[in-house]
């Protein structure tokens, strides 16, 4: 961590952005131990956005291995009624995946052809992906969602490691002042679990205490019954939230605009579209956010997942990119200390089954999207046919574990990921980040 | 005799959807064991004011079709169909005097959880929720795993209506990862005892199980050309099929269910699951055992797994243990409030409670029917403490209190009703009629005492304030007599003894030391002439008096505003309108001549001597103060009506939003 680039600190881009000198000024003396990026210390970290897509995200239809010589093509379907497949790259072919033009093993890859906005991330150098990613077999051999889930988000599948890895992550880096981290629903995402200064959101607007008529007094008699001082958890997270709704009150981040990020208000990933844009907003105030979670539900698709440009696949492919894409546009240069990675709990099974569908699966695309990420394709991948063996599906070839040490070391302030990913050895830095 | 004990109150918020009075004078009246064994037999519970509500209701009792045919031809058809299952299950879980049951009916809809929001078979959930979890609540579990199984809704919803082992691409393995896992099976605690291979040959015995999806039909259809031909072998060969073809093959599946149904796994899991949603969010290992035992010695019914938890001494030890779940605290806010909700399914608190992506209960989290994924709502704590969480649990107290949403009241003026000499003990009543977690006196066996008398009844009776008349009545319109006055008041002080004689004729024996002391205090005077005349009724004016006059004539009370009270009486009538014991009876009246019946007398010393045990801790109460902060002189001053137009909105948003409030 000693040659650091230089990068816009988030304080300069507010002031230039326009953001009221008052408040800039006024920032500092509230959070003086706010280490985060000043402009005598740049930035030491980013802001990690975790974005879970739940269900189990299909990563042969995100990234296709298009060619046919692998079988891609027959495995699923290509010709049938049923057919997932999405077809090569030809420009002609709005159906077509939209060429990556990169190699793995013999496999060429593209993006499903519903994800222009992450292909425009793609050409610009800011969009890194690891395919067949998850956890290995041999520690996680379960496909239950929720089994499956839970070891993604604690980071391991020891049972005897009961918080989330984004809670160690925060531990470590010794995060103290302001808002550290939301998770963006109604609940506190397992991975943030242990970690009490975390705040569940479901939005900005709706994060205020909104029950009394004399909303003031009612704080206060609130702030008599829910203290730090009872041992009971219900009770502390009262106290942890009432100062955290006073925080995000006094910051008003609903003032900022979205800086022509294009965020889609249809479809599936609209509300996974409006976290975004209430993350960004978040960031763009200033409170000290260091980890945001944001889920894209659903992804469970085990019947009619349709055609490229037409199903429930297509729906959710463009979804995602989309809002990534808007979020990307939204922050602008404040991207320079941001770093997105997607994940999901499994891929799927490479065949089509009966239903149009596929069942669950073991590898499965990741994106790491920001400023300091290196574009391209990385990570092992399969030689030779893709198998369609007994088990029928993606062995995983990379540890997503691999993916999110490189983040927390080269972007997100530490020195050895070792606290957060305990029982894990890594592998060595894949190169995806600067 | 005596108060509830905190076991009662514990039983009632784990085996309810909340406190209410009703529920605590049944529980006190029965004692909580034979309650209990009522609750387990929910058959024998007259329930007519849930009959009562979902009478005009047209779609619970349909079949598939039926409701197909009616969401499509009538108007706002698909709406009324969602709302009127979404809103009888509120109303039930709100009003039904069968409340283990419905807490059962919850639990194992969770269970075998189903979310078809954007799907066409929508229309099925009515069918399976009645057929499935209400019709097996308390039965045997087989049953219940059976029922589901053969559910259309359940076999749209996990796929399994599609899965077709002889098409190409071979069996749909959704429905039986979940059958394995969710269902019956389980993984407790990380340990699974099924592979992969046992997953697949379930999906195999399962195929051709689906849904005649035909005009008239949407029935359960099992599809011979779908089934699995060849033999399956799974869990180390303790099941087995032979490789039935034709209709025959149907019967794999139902073995299936069966030997599931008994597996030792299946008890196991589900013995977690009831422990933890009765007794801790980490059940104790030896009850899970135990409850798992009395399982299988059971052929897996459940009411006899659940009086064996429910009567541990690890359930009895786990009280507040439990966090509210979102539905858990809706529920609970409309009991302890006392309120009405319309029952209309398509009303204003309806579409407010159930709608998708803004009502309440999507707010809570717990929107019914809205859970995406097959495993249910999480039922640990963790799941449920977080700051958006808590932000909509304090929002939902102020709209449950507030009187803005139609369809949904309560009686304000009667919770808040300005008892209690001073604001300190008025936040002390309120927060006993809305939290009643200690209030409450076994009955007094009197036939005849009007529902705002029963309290006070109750606690005349325990306390042995006053006895009844004769023949089981307490004749509580009759005027109170001054004998019976001078007995009640003297008692009330703690009998006290050693005063000079009162020197009248008319006394009987047993009011002689009442009135040795109400002459010597001067609560009440004799008359003049050596009579004390008992069986003369009691004026308004003489009440005041004397429990002014035994309260030690307090004065500095503030004013009344009626035009009838004389000046020797004013400080007397100050006191107790000011105290809210005696409130004047129209606008400007008192009517201190008017005769006072035996009930509101009751009730008047109920609440003036019924203040002994303090349900408030200090940090609570503190809370309350300060939402008094804005008034000058608070805490020892009284507590004038328009104290409580002011406050009282924020005083019962504070009671429910209150930690305690929170915990089960």
């Amino acid at each position: 961590m000693t040659a650091q680039p230089a990068h816009f600190s988030r304080r300069r881009f507010l002031v230039g952005a326009g953001a009221s000198a008052a408040g800039a000024l006024a920032l500092p003396s509230l959070f003086p131990r706010y280490a985060f990026a000043t402009p005598s210390q740049p930035s030491q970290a980013d802001a990690l956005v975790v974005v879970f897509l739940r269900g189990g995200a299909d990563g042969l239809s995100l990234v296709p291995p298009f060619s046919d010589t692998t079988g891609y093509q027959a495995l699923r379907g290509a010709g049938s009624a049923n057919s997932i497949a999405v077809p090569a790259p030809n420009p002609s072919n709005p159906n077509a995946a939209l060429d990556l033009g990169v190699t793995a093993s013999g496999h060429s890859f593209g993006l499903h052809p519903a994800m222009t906005g992450l292909k425009a991330v793609w050409d610009a150098g800011d969009l890194a992906i690891v395919h067949a990613a998850g956890l290995p077999a041999s520690e996680s051999p379960t496909r239950s969602h929720f089994e499956a889930t839970d070891y993604c988000e604690r980071g391991s599948a020891n049972l005897a490691v009961t918080d989330g890895w984004l809670a160690r992550y925060l531990e470590a880096a010794g995060v103290t002042g302001g808002l550290p981290a939301i998770s963006y629903d109604n609940g506190l995402a397992m991975s943030l679990r242990g970690e009490r200064r975390a705040m569940a959101m479901s939005s900005i607007e709706d994060f205020t205490v909104g029950g009394f008529w004399d909303g003031d007094l009612g704080v206060d008699a609130l702030s008599n019954v829910y203290t730090n001082a009872t041992g009971d958890p219900f009770t502390q997270q009262g106290f942890d939230t009432l100062a955290a709704v006073g925080l995000v009150r006094d910051a008003d981040p609903l003032q900022y605009d979205t800086n022509g990020g294009l965020y889609p208000t249809t479809g599936p990933g609209r509300w996974f579209a409006q976290g975004l844009r209430e993350v960004a907003a978040l960031l763009r105030a200033d409170i000290g956010l260091r980890v945001a979670c944001v889920d894209l539900d659903g992804w469970d698709h085990h019947d009619s997942m349709g055609t490229p440009t037409n199903g429930v696949t297509a729906q959710y492919a463009g979804g995602l990119s989309a809002a990534l894409a808007a979020f990307r546009q939204d922050l602008g240069p404040l991207m320079n200390e941001v770093t997105v990675v997607t994940m999901s709990e499994f891929g799927r099974t490479i065949g089509v089954n009966g239903s149009g569908g596929t069942d669950h699966g073991r590898g499965g695309a990741m994106f790491v999207m920001g400023g300091n990420v290196n574009g391209g394709l990385y990570g092992n991948y399969p030689s030779g046919p893709l198998d369609d063996g007994p088990e029928g599906d993606l062995e995983v070839q990379n540890d997503l574990r691999r993916v999110l040490a490189e983040i927390v070391t080269k972007r997100g302030g530490l020195a050895s990921a070792a606290p957060v990913f305990p029982g894990y050895t890594h592998a060595g830095d894949l190169g995806l980040l600067s | 005799m005596g108060r509830v004990r905190s076991f009662e109150s514990h039983v009632i918020s784990r085996t309810t959807f909340g406190w209410n009075r009703q529920v605590e004078r049944e529980i006190i009246d029965q004692g909580w064991s034979a309650w209990l064994d009522a609750q387990l037999d929910p058959g024998a519970i007259t329930d007519a004011k849930v009959d009562r509500l979902l009478a005009g209701y047209q779609t619970l009792e349909n079949s598939n079709w039926q409701n197909y045919v009616f969401a499509d031809s009538t108007e706002d058809g698909w709406e009324r169909l969602r709302m009127e299952r979404a809103h009888a299950t509120l109303l039930r879980a709100v009003y039904s005097r069968r409340q283990l049951h419905e807490v059962m009916v919850e639990f194992w809809t969770n269970h075998f959880c189903i979310n078809l929001d954007e799907s066409p078979a929508d229309h099925m959930v009515t069918a399976d929720n009645r057929t499935v979890a209400r019709a097996h609540a308390l039965g045997r579990f087989a049953d219940l795993l059976s029922a589901s199984a053969h559910s259309p809704a359940m076999l749209i919803y996990l796929d399994n209506f599609v899965s077709n082992a002889n098409s190409g691409d071979g069996v749909n393995e959704n429905y039986a990862r979940e059958l394995l896992e969710l269902h019956s099976m389980g993984i407790v605690e990380g340990v699974q005892q099924y592979n992969e291979a046992d997953m697949r040959g379930v999906a195999r015995i399962m195929s051709g199980w689906s849904v005649n999806t035909n005009d008239g039909q949407h029935v359960f259809q099992y599809r011979s050309g779908y089934h699995w031909g060849g033999p399956v072998s799974i869990l180390g060969g303790t099941f087995s099929t032979p490789g039935r073809t034709g209709t025959a093959g149907r019967q794999d599946g139902e073995a299936l269910l069966e030997f599931l149904a008994h597996h030792d796994a299946t008890a196991h899991h589900l013995a977690y699951k009831l422990c933890r949603r009765f007794v801790a969010d980490d059940p104790p290992p030896g009850l899970v055992e135990s409850a798992a035992a009395v399982y299988l010695d059971n052929d897996t019914a459940i009411a006899p797994v659940l009086r064996h938890i429910l009567r541990s001494p690890e359930f009895a030890a786990s009280v507040g243990a439990k966090v509210r779940r979102g539905f858990e605290v809706y529920t609970a806010y409309a009991r302890a409030l006392g309120g009405t909700i319309d029952a209309d399914p398509l009303s204003d608190v309806s579409r407010y409670t159930h709608g998708y992506g803004w009502g309440l209960l999507d707010r809570l989290g717990q929107r019914l029917w809205g859970h995406v994924t097959p495993d249910g709502y999480p039922d640990t704590g963790p799941d449920w403490i977080s700051a958006d969480g808590l932000l909509r649990r304090w929002d939902m107290a102020g709209t449950a209190t507030a009187t803005w949403l139609e369809g949904w009241s309560f009686d304000a003026a009667s919770l808040l009703q300005p008892q209690g000499p001073t604001v300190d003990s008025w936040l002390e009543r309120v927060a006993r009629r809305v939290l009643g977690t200690v209030t409450g006196y076994r009955t007094h066996g009197y036939g005849d005492v009007p529902t705002k008398a029963e309290d006070a009844v109750r606690w005349a009776k325990a306390k042995n304030v006053v006895t009844g008349v004769s023949g089981g009545r307490y004749r509580p319109g009759a005027t109170i007599t001054r004998g019976e006055l001078v007995g009640m008041l003297w008692r009330t002080a703690g009998r006290p003894t050693g005063h000079p004689r009162h020197g009248c004729t008319d006394v009987p024996a047993a009011l002689d030391g009442a009135v040795r002391w109400a002459k010597a205090t001067g609560v009440m005077a004799p008359f003049p002439n050596r009579t004390f005349r008992p069986n003369a009724g009691v004026t308004r004016s003489l009440f005041a008096t004397a429990t002014w006059a035994q309260a030690g004539r307090p004065t500095g009370w503030g004013g009344h505003d009626c035009t009838d009270v004389p000046a020797g009486i004013e400080n007397a009538v100050r006191w107790t309108v000011g105290c809210g014991w005696l409130l004047p009876v129209a606008e400007h009246t008192f009517r201190p001549n008017g005769a006072l019946s035996r009930a509101d007398a009751t009730i008047a010393l109920f609440h003036l001597h019924d203040t002994t045990a303090t349900l408030l801790t200090p940090a609570e109460r503190a809370a309350c103060l300060a939402l008094f902060t804005d008034v000058p002189r608070t805490g020892g001053q009284t507590v004038p009506q328009w104290l409580v137009d002011w406050k009282g909105h924020d005083l019962l948003t504070l009671l429910l939003s209150l930690p305690r409030s929170q915990h089960r």
